[in-house]
């Protein structure tokens, strides 16, 4: 179930991203957001995982290694479109 | 077919043609079956090899006698005056322990422990044999192709609660050397041209046709020995070797009942050396903690063995850069509180009679292991518990962990780092157990604490 929402949550975005007359992102900024999303859904597999395996404590580092750069990477990108948008 | 049908024929045609298509996949199968190598189902980052990482000499292994271990021959090595002080010690501690309510030497853990240790059929030589013979059943012994025959153990042992399960190919100059000279109990075994293996106070007779070893796995629990060493995480290497019995007699008597010999371990550790038949059949390398160490639960399994005449493919070693690893990994080392295992790299020199010598490991000081068991009044585990092999694998990151490993030895010491970030919270205190034994009463745990999804035989 959780694969299935992320998965609709990650589709409606990318769709949104291509779609959208407002953000129009460049090739460099697709990059950091697809590496920012491959490194958050690592992290977040390796959360949910983490609890299966009764290791929470591994699972919160697991997900502050490997999710936060990609959350950084992915706000890196959108923070870079949004002031491109503004300045023109 | 007749040309004219009565609805009777026309329908007994008709179960005739059902037969025919139902039986066909099982054809198919039969022939797939004898086509198909026989193997554990792992990832492709783990290599077969003629040779074990570890090496070995096998001109200068002898067959060694059991009871010359730490564990049948601590007073032997220690002295009768230690060996006292110490069991006063453990007895001593153990009650003050227990009255104080010190965290998993609690009444409760103490009573789980009494539950864990129970049970379990008593180990036999040749097993019960009470099993129908072909013979008794009028019927020819089953007969196959080694592949065929170490597919349907494999089957029958994983189902019977084995791990993994690997096959040897005993040869008197080498795989032989494996088996004990004596058993545990003093009692000599013995490997001569017989039909039968016998028994008797002096000798254990192993027929020399029985020359294949069925080696096997039982799973530790992981999460059950992080709270080592107390009685409460000492308790899941009890109850697997209680496990551990009743599946070696199960397997004796399928053997027999398909007409084949099985020789099993007359008592615990008996036969021959575990981890050394663990390596060579390739279910794990050779490891700083002198243990087997196996890619899919590091070193939380018992290692079993089994002789037999029915005729079994053997499997290979394995290199899975578990062995490169240990060089780069100190961590069970450091972390043992009597310091008794390698810090230096991997050597020929035996520490002390309780070795085997003639070949290349991380020799141990295994007096002082003992003794260490004897103060905390139980056995310890600390280095397994916090091997990085030991990881549940759930989690992806292991995984790529273990492939990466396999491949390259430039990341070892990040791994290792990481791992002390992840799994061990009292990295500096080793003597603290990693999680609360208290903690473990409200753990939902799986059966027997393991999981048994890893490892599925190769099927298809």
């Amino acid at each position: 179930m959780l694969w299935l929402i992320l998965g609709l949550v990650l589709g409606a975005g990318v769709y949104w991203l291509v779609t959208t007359e407002k953000v129009k992102l460049t090739w460099y900024e697709w990059v950091l957001v697809v590496v920012g999303v491959i490194l958050l859904l690592y992290g977040i597999e390796n959360y949910s995982a983490s609890q299966l395996e009764l290791e929470p404590r591994a699972g919160g580092f697991l997900l502050l290694i490997f999710g936060l750069p990609g959350l950084i990477l992915a706000a890196v990108a959108g923070v870079l479109a949004f002031l491109r948008a503004k300045k023109a | 077919m007749p040309e004219s049908l009565t609805r009777r024929e026309f329908m007994k045609e008709l179960g005739k043609l059902g037969a025919v298509a139902s039986l066909a996949p099982m054809v198919h199968l039969e022939e797939q079956a004898s086509d198909k190598a026989v193997g554990l189902q792992r990832p492709s980052f783990i290599k077969t090899q003629d040779e074990p990482t570890s090496g070995v000499d096998w001109a200068n292994v002898n067959r060694y006698a059991e009871f010359n271990t730490v564990r049948r021959g601590f007073t032997k090595y220690v002295g009768e005056d230690e060996a006292n002080r110490l069991s006063e010690v453990r007895s001593a501690n153990l009650d003050k322990w227990l009255k104080e309510g010190k965290d998993g030497y609690t009444l409760l853990d103490l009573a789980m422990q009494s539950g864990a240790g129970s049970g379990g059929v008593s180990r036999s030589f040749i097993g019960p044999q009470k099993a129908k013979t072909p013979e008794d059943l009028g019927v020819p012994k089953w007969e196959g192709t080694p592949e065929e025959a170490s597919m349907v153990v494999t089957t029958a042992l994983r189902h019977l609660g084995a791990a993994t399960v690997g096959f040897v190919e005993l040869d008197t100059n080498t795989t032989e050397k494996l088996i004990y000279s004596h058993d545990p109990d003093g009692v000599e075994l013995r490997i001569e041209d017989a039909d039968q293996p016998e028994e008797t106070e002096e000798y254990r007779l192993i027929p020399k046709k029985a020359r294949w070893a069925v080696v096997y796995t039982v799973q530790m629990s992981e999460e059950t020995m992080t709270r080592c060493p107390t009685p409460i995480g000492s308790m899941t290497t009890s109850l697997t070797y209680r496990r551990s019995q009743n599946i070696q007699e199960r397997l004796q008597e399928f053997l027999r009942g398909l007409g084949y010999m099985g020789i099993g371990e007359a008592s615990t550790n008996a036969l021959g050396i575990a981890p050394a038949f663990g390596v060579m059949a390739g279910l794990g390398e050779l490891s700083r903690l002198n243990r087997l160490i196996t890619p899919e639960y590091g070193p939380m399994v018992r290692v079993f063995k089994l002789l037999t005449d029915l005729p079994l493919a053997p499997t290979k070693p394995i290199n899975a850069g578990i062995w490169d690893f240990c060089h780069d990994c100190l961590k069970c080392a450091e972390m043992c509180p009597p310091k008794n295992l390698s810090f230096g790299d991997a050597t020929w020199e035996v520490r002390g009679g309780w070795n085997n010598p003639g070949h290349e490991a991380f020799f141990e000081n295994s007096t002082a292991c003992r003794s260490y068991w004897y103060s905390v009044g139980t056995n310890c585990g600390i280095c397994f518990t916090v091997c990085p092999f030991s990881s549940k694998n759930l989690a992806s990151f292991h995984r790529f962990r273990n492939s990466v490993a396999a491949k390259t030895r430039m990341f070892n010491k990040a791994f290792v780092s990481l791992d002390d970030l992840l799994y061990s919270p009292y990295r500096d205190q080793p003597e603290t157990p990693q999680k609360s034994a208290a903690s473990w009463w409200k753990q939902n745990m799986p059966d027997y604490g393991i999981d048994t999804y890893q490892t599925v035989r190769e099927t298809s």
